[in-house]
């Protein structure tokens, strides 16, 4: 898996020779160190963690022994309480008049023993209360590892540790109570068994199941055992001194997954980072110890949630929200409130964490906000990067009170331009409901104008669309006395922004980019619950790391989180249909292949014969072109395995021969082949492009109009709509050398930006150039003297080199010369080219037939040098289709007739 | 889940040292003093930061310090005589009846703290009585 998960540099493992008193850093091998002179602790940023064997002795002497006495209070704590409800319940009847004053009850309630047994049963609420809230008081909590710098990891690497710097911190303290008993209830006679421990986990334990059922994977011990030598050797018996060594790595698995305690599913992580074993067994299945400590991680984060909502709860930080009152100080929002969404309350009433991955944005767009002057703010960036969550947590942030004063108390109100003008009855009312809306927003002192594109609100840009109230807000807009929010992409702030020197004054520009993959999987594990339930499905963890994995890769049309929010919805969404109750990476992979109608799900046997039989298929419909097809054929072969680069295209070539030798014809056998039939491939004609001022129109997207007023489909759109084909630039060296540059961040990013600043991807295309250069020299060195087509192939290269700067050369993945076709290749064409209108022809009940002689006689007779196979299919079209068509038209061929392909035809 | 760590507290390894949990009239022993910590030390400062945490929510949500900030601010900002007065007028009505929700609302949570303190005691005083009796 690529992705980070930025685990690392939390925390540093350390061993110490107490004998020879030397200090080091455990790195890549964990040891379990069970003499008693060495000992392992744990060094986050700012603690110190340690264990020692007279601790561990001391759990595994007296744990369990404590444990029975408090079980034992419980149980008698529970007995005490029953008398005292019976009591307490006759109390209740006896003076509700129920029971009669004779009764054996009355006198009981009367008697000494009632009152006595009423006591201890409070006693024994008191001792349940005790045991249930203990942790409420005083809770034992692992602090936060914060990131160690790469400075303070070089300095402990070269000066050791200094430990006067940590606070110091006992391991003991936070292991859990469940954890304490399982290790203690395996330790017999000061020895446990890994083995067993590890047994017990994976059978028993219901954290351990919950993590291993999201990472998707079976894990059972009769697996391990017997395929990964799993058993008791493997994994040894340990004297109770190793229990140091296991805590501390169960420490820091807790600590690099946020957990608050040492529990049995760390135990279960550290034992799996211990023995290689285990990561094999991983492996094998696509998991890594990342992978589950993210899963743990996330499982943390769900039942944190769950915790947030206790505003009494000590521990969560108090944000005031101002109350049932606060409105009194703010001005009126009638009309604006009945045109906008107020994001604020939105948030409040999501349980949702917003604009993760845009920190420093949010960071930025607080403090744009929070200034006296010029506290508009326009951020730009393209669809789907996460514009509007990135408002959203301004909003949550707004909402906890972690803003600057000047910020504490706002509202964000997401204005509905749209909304407005549908409910206006006339210009003149839209005119009055935007004014009277501005001025309640000016008087309202609390309120932050968010409008999403920004751009329609630009009078350019209105025009365009029709719309008529740009004018009337924009000057309040360019003097607002209250904070806007606008978003725009790049192209249209380009377009309309950039050159309003006045506009872009008024607005503090905050670029947002694209999130990480890391912090797209974030976004991802906060809508699994969502989907999960929407969905009725279960979400393997692997299933949304496939999703931002092949999203960021295959759907690049959008950006992430977008792409990958889409691609799991849709995943989901497909897996509903299909009774598909888990959702795994394959699942992900399936889906993307149906929604973009490519091949990227695992090879199955049919599509690896296919694949292996490639090289052969083509090699039977393309004639005498054996090394373009081998080249052709290892590149596809490598994007089909993911073995290429991701950020390059499929493959790159340039295709060089005399005019009808298959050059063209490869470039659509190969889509055919490969991107499957449905799929047309892309032909740029390069004589299009030869001079300068083309740059343009290379570069054009659908925006441009051609002289009729139509828009023009450009390179651009094409690749865009179309992004998994075959790209053909024929005659490449015709256009102009400016052109030809654009080729090289083709080549070597996979991606092209276009004059409206969209980036268009190539990186799932196959690029083929088509040249001319050298014909001549090809042909006359093949009448000449076969033996000399090496000579001659090396002079078109060089000539090639006069056309072709070298940096665009050297970026093709192989130049290809195509051999000019000799009599015996025009005879197998002439064979394929009858074999395809025999085909033709069965379709229309009529079998065509002809003699080995045909094939030759037509070569021979169609033979025009230097101009390849094309005379042929000429040739048959007007002597061999022509002459059927006559008979067909004469009524003497019908539907059954058997046709003989005549000499007198051909000669 | 909520799992409790008996076996320690924030003071130490009480339980860890051995000496003193090295039999069960100890651990019993122990058990009592942790309870009576737990419960005259512990709990009543956990509840103090409790009240002190109601405190600030029930002003936040009865607003009552931001009404007595901008007492004098005019009601919805309507900068005229009218909204001045109107605006007084309607802090002098509500925040009376804020203040005593408030104040009903933390002497509540005190007497709670008070009862919880005298709780154990007064059931074994109670239970005295009852046998005497």
């Amino acid at each position: 898996m690529a992705l980070d998960f930025e685990m690392q540099q939390k925390t540093i493992c350390g061993y110490h020779k107490k004998d020879t008193g030397r200090v080091g850093i455990i790195e890549k091998k964990y040891p379990i160190l069970e003499n008693e002179n060495e000992a392992t602790f744990l060094v986050t940023r700012d603690h110190f963690f340690s264990i020692s064997t007279q601790q561990i002795a001391s759990v595994i002497k007296n744990f369990l022994r404590y444990k029975k006495v408090h079980d034992i209070i419980r149980i008698l704590a529970n007995i005490i309480i029953v008398p005292g409800i019976f009591v307490a319940v006759g109390f209740i009847f006896k003076y509700a008049n129920i029971l009669e004053d004779s009764s054996f009850i009355v006198q009981f309630i009367d008697s000494k023993w009632s009152g006595v047994l009423f006591g201890l049963s409070i006693l024994g609420v008191i001792i349940l209360w005790h045991d249930f809230y203990e942790e409420k008081s005083h809770p034992v909590q692992l602090p936060i590892a914060k990131r160690i710098s790469p400075k303070e990891l070089d300095e402990i690497r070269a000066t050791g540790f200094k430990f006067g710097r940590y606070a110091h911190l006992e391991i003991v303290h936070f292991t859990n109570q469940e954890t304490l008993e399982m290790l203690c209830t395996y330790t017999k006679d000061n020895h446990f068994s890994i083995f067993e421990l590890y047994k017990h986990l994976l059978t028993d334990n219901f954290e351990v199941q919950q993590l291993i059922r999201r990472s998707g994977i079976e894990m059972g011990i009769e697996e391990l055992e017997k395929d990964f030598k799993v058993n008791a050797e493997s994994l040894p018996q340990y004297h109770i001194t190793a229990y140091r060594s296991l805590l501390t790595y169960a420490v820091e698995e807790a600590l690099l997954t946020e957990s608050k305690e040492v529990q049995p599913q760390h135990i279960f992580l550290a034992i799996t980072r211990i023995f290689p074993q285990l990561q094999k067994f991983l492996q094998t299945k696509n998991i890594t110890i990342d992978i589950l400590r993210e899963i743990c991680l996330y499982n943390n984060k769900v039942i944190n949630k769950k915790n947030r909502a206790n505003f009494l709860d000590i521990k969560i930080p108090y944000y005031r929200r101002g109350g049932i009152s606060k409105q009194w100080v703010f001005g009126y929002t009638f009309i604006l409130s009945h045109f906008s969404k107020d994001l604020t309350r939105v948030v409040a009433e999501s349980q949702d964490t917003f604009g993760i991955g845009h920190e420093e944005e949010i960071e930025n767009l607080v403090s744009v906000l929070g200034k006296i002057s010029n506290k508009n703010a326009l951020l730009i960036g393209e669809a789907g990067v996460g514009k509007s969550s990135l408002i959203l947590g301004v909003a949550q942030r707004i909402n906890t009170g972690n803003v600057p004063i000047q910020l504490k108390d706002k509202r964000v109100v997401q204005f509905d331009v749209n909304g407005l003008i549908a409910q206006a009855s006339g210009e003149k009312n839209i005119e009055q409901l935007v004014i009277k809306a501005m001025e309640e927003l000016e008087n309202a002192g609390n309120t932050i104008l968010y409008i999403d594109e920004m751009q329609e609100l630009i009078p350019a840009k209105a025009e365009e669309s029709g719309q008529s109230i740009a004018g009337i807000m924009l000057p309040y807009i360019m003097n607002s006395k209250f904070p806007i929010i606008g978003t725009i992409n790049y192209a249209d702030y380009k377009k309309y922004f950039y050159s309003n020197e006045s506009l872009r004054q008024s607005f503090s520009n905050i670029e947002v980019k694209e999130v990480s993959t890391t912090d797209t999987l974030k976004i991802l594990e906060t809508k699994v619950a969502e989907l999960e339930s929407n969905f009725s499905c279960y979400i393997t963890f692997p299933a949304l790391v496939a999703s931002v994995e092949l999203a960021q890769r295959y759907i690049r049309d959008r950006k992430l989180p977008s792409s990958a929010v889409q691609t799991i919805e849709a995943t989901c969404s497909w897996a509903q249909s299909n009774n598909i109750p888990k959702i795994t990476s394959e699942h992900v992979s399936k889906a993307i292949s149906i929604q973009k109608n490519i091949n990227i799900t695992e090879i199955d046997q049919e599509e690896s014969n296919r694949l292996r039989k490639l090289e052969e298929n083509i090699k039977s419909r393309i004639v005498g072109q054996d090394e373009a097809i081998i080249a052709i054929t290892e590149a596809l072969r490598r994007a089909r395995t993911d073995v290429r680069s991701a950020d390059k295209p499929i493959g790159t070539f340039l295709f060089i021969g005399p005019t009808g030798v298959g050059k063209t014809y490869l470039a659509k056998v190969v889509g055919e082949e490969f991107f499957g039939n449905k799929q047309d491939i892309i032909r740029v004609d390069m004589s299009e492009y030869q001079d300068v001022s083309s740059i343009d129109k290379f570069l054009g997207s659908s925006t441009q109009t051609n002289i009729m007023g139509q828009s023009q489909i450009t390179l651009v759109d094409r690749v865009k709509s179309n992004p998994y084909t075959v790209v053909l630039f024929d005659e490449i060296e015709k256009a102009h050398p400016d052109i030809l540059n654009l080729f090289l961040q083709i080549f070597d990013e996979g991606r092209l930006t276009s004059s409206a600043g969209e980036t268009v991807d190539f990186t799932n295309t196959v690029i083929i150039c088509t040249s001319n250069i050298g014909s001549q020299i090809l042909l006359e060195a093949l009448e000449k003297d076969a033996s000399l087509w090496d000579e001659a192939k090396n002079r078109v290269l060089l000539e090639l080199r006069q056309y072709l700067r070298p940096e665009l050369l050297n970026r093709f993945d192989k130049v290809i010369v195509f051999a000019p076709h000799d009599i015996n290749n025009l005879t197998q064409i002439s064979e394929l080219l009858l074999a395809e209108l025999a085909k033709r022809l069965a379709d229309k009940g009529m079998i065509l037939k002809w003699n080995n002689q045909i094939p030759m006689l037509v070569a021979n007779k169609s033979n025009e040098p230097g101009m390849g196979a094309r005379p042929i299919k000429r040739y048959i079209q007007d002597r061999i289709e022509g002459e059927i068509a006559k008979e067909i038209i004469e009524g003497n061929l019908k539907s059954g007739a058997e046709i003989n392909i005549r000499e007198s035809w051909i000669i | 889940m909520e799992v409790k760590n008996t076996v320690s507290d924030n003071s130490g390894q009480q339980l860890l040292t051995g000496t003193k949990v090295d039999s069960y009239a100890a651990i019993l022993l122990y058990s009592f003093q942790d309870f009576l910590r737990w419960w005259y030390i512990k709990m009543p400062i956990w509840h103090l930061r409790v009240l002190n945490r109601l405190a600030k929510v029930v002003d936040d949500q009865l607003s009552l310090s931001l009404l007595s900030k901008t007492f004098f601010t005019p009601w919805h900002r309507d900068y005229s005589a009218m909204g001045y007065l109107f605006g007084i007028a309607m802090r002098i009505l509500y925040l009376p009846i804020a203040v005593t929700i408030f104040l009903l609302i933390f002497f509540l949570y005190l007497l709670f703290i008070l009862f919880w303190i005298i709780l154990p005691i007064a059931t074994l005083t109670f239970i005295l009585t009852s046998l005497i009796k």
